[in-house]
């Protein structure tokens, strides 16, 4: 069942009171919503959001009409939240990995060797994210975590096609002159 | 996508991938079971923003409607109310009445100049005060006769005091219809002499006497006119 169906006729056959269908969905997205969530709140916060993203889901499920995928009718609820959270936090960045960069940046003149020794690639690179400007940060993990195009990616956050993949072009040159930039350093 | 891109892409999915807790989990997954076997309240024929709607605009409606015609009637009703008390209680001081001669004595005194002769009818329709305001600047004419003057027989002179003569009589006549068409807890002192002169006039001189004995009673501070005393002996 759970790989013929698609999202959004499991999502109607939730709003006919199926609550089995319900939960193939939430099996099928709740690891790449958690991540997404987790990469922009940080870990205080993702979980509050992310029950509070669900319950939107399943409040909603009256009005629910397929006017787009769910994917996308999904992470536009999320996209909302994580706003609106950033608004209540006075858009005050929560992530302490960027913290964690600076202080990577910092140190690794002296030496880069220790810092590389110290932690693994990835470590790097999630701190590198951490670090992206938010736009650029969503964008990134809206292509990586959720696996969405350029054209879902731009609808999702109601900008242009262009301007969605200048966002996703200057995300990975950022991470790629970050990684670049440890890699000199080995 | 270059190459250093999908690097990245696969170094990105290559650790370990949180997710949420098992109670998380749970709840959420809980959440949705409970929504769909609690199904929506049908919504009835009342339910929804329009009852709310409604009722404002009702009540500006009625607000609108009702109000003028309230204000309107306010007068008349205390009026009533004030005859009501009268005629249940004669022997209490009628307050309308005190307060409608204190303020007749106020503006006696406050306005000197005698109101124009002109149009006298339509001011003794509009205010009795302005009527008794009229009265005691032309009582000296006002036994005279009240029928018009042969006007073009006369000096100037003569022809603008009985030009006077005519229109004071006219106010007279109307404030003596006042008088008679007033209720009983309006009547001023000077008004209630006027239906006193009246009556003596049309001779029913116990009526007048009656009136009198009223007058004293509601009034008792009021001096009557000594000439309308000596004619009811």
């Amino acid at each position: 069942m759970d790989a013929e169906i698609s999202d959004e006729n499991l999502m109607l056959s939730y709003c006919n009171g199926d609550a089995d269908a319900f939960e193939v969905l939430y099996q099928r997205h709740k690891s790449p919503l958690y991540r997404f969530i987790l990469r922009q709140s940080g870990q205080e916060f993702v979980e509050e959001l992310f029950q509070d993203i669900w319950l939107k889901v399943i409040n909603s499920r009256m009005s629910y009409q397929v006017t787009a995928s769910f994917k996308t009718w999904l992470y536009h609820i999320a996209r909302n939240r994580i706003i609106d959270h950033y608004r209540r936090q006075n858009f005050r960045p929560v992530n302490n990995d960027s913290d964690k960069l600076s202080a990577i940046s910092v140190d690794e003149h002296v030496q880069p060797e220790n810092q590389l020794e110290a932690g693994n690639q990835h470590e790097l690179l999630m701190v590198a994210i951490a670090k992206l400007p938010r736009d650029q940060k969503e964008a990134f993990l809206l292509k990586e975590e959720v696996g969405l195009g350029i054209e879902e990616i731009a609808n999702i956050t109601g900008v242009s096609y262009e301007a969605a993949k200048s966002r996703l072009r200057y995300a990975f040159k950022k991470l790629r002159d970050q990684l670049e930039f440890i890699h000199e350093h080995r | 996508m270059n190459t250093d891109d999908e690097k990245i892409s696969s170094l990105y999915h290559e650790a370990d991938t949180p997710g949420p807790s098992k109670i998380l989990d749970d709840a959420i997954l809980a959440a949705s079971r409970d929504a769909v076997d609690k199904p929506a309240a049908t919504k009835g024929p009342f339910s929804g923003a329009w009852p709310a709607a409604a009722s404002i605009a009702a009540v500006i409606v009625i607000t609108i409607i009702l109000v003028p015609i309230l204000i309107q009637q306010e007068p008349q009703q205390a009026l009533t109310q004030t005859t009501r008390e009268k005629s249940s209680s004669p022997e209490l001081s009628d307050e309308a009445g005190l307060n409608a001669y204190r303020a007749t004595e106020m503006k006696k005194k406050s306005l000197a100049a005698p109101m124009p002769a002109s149009e006298p009818a339509m001011l003794l329709e509009e205010s009795y005060f302005a009527e008794d305001q009229a009265i005691p600047a032309r009582s000296s004419v006002s036994s005279r006769a009240a029928t018009a003057p042969a006007v073009g027989a006369a000096s100037p002179l003569e022809k603008e005091e009985m030009q006077l003569e005519y229109d004071t009589s006219a106010i007279e006549r109307s404030r003596m219809q006042a008088a008679d068409s007033a209720p009983f807890a309006i009547l001023t002192p000077e008004m209630w002499q006027v239906k006193v002169s009246r009556l003596i006039a049309e001779g029913n001189i116990d009526t007048a006497k009656a009136e009198i004995e009223k007058l004293k009673k509601h009034y008792p501070g009021h001096q009557i006119d000594p000439t309308l005393l000596e004619k009811l002996k």
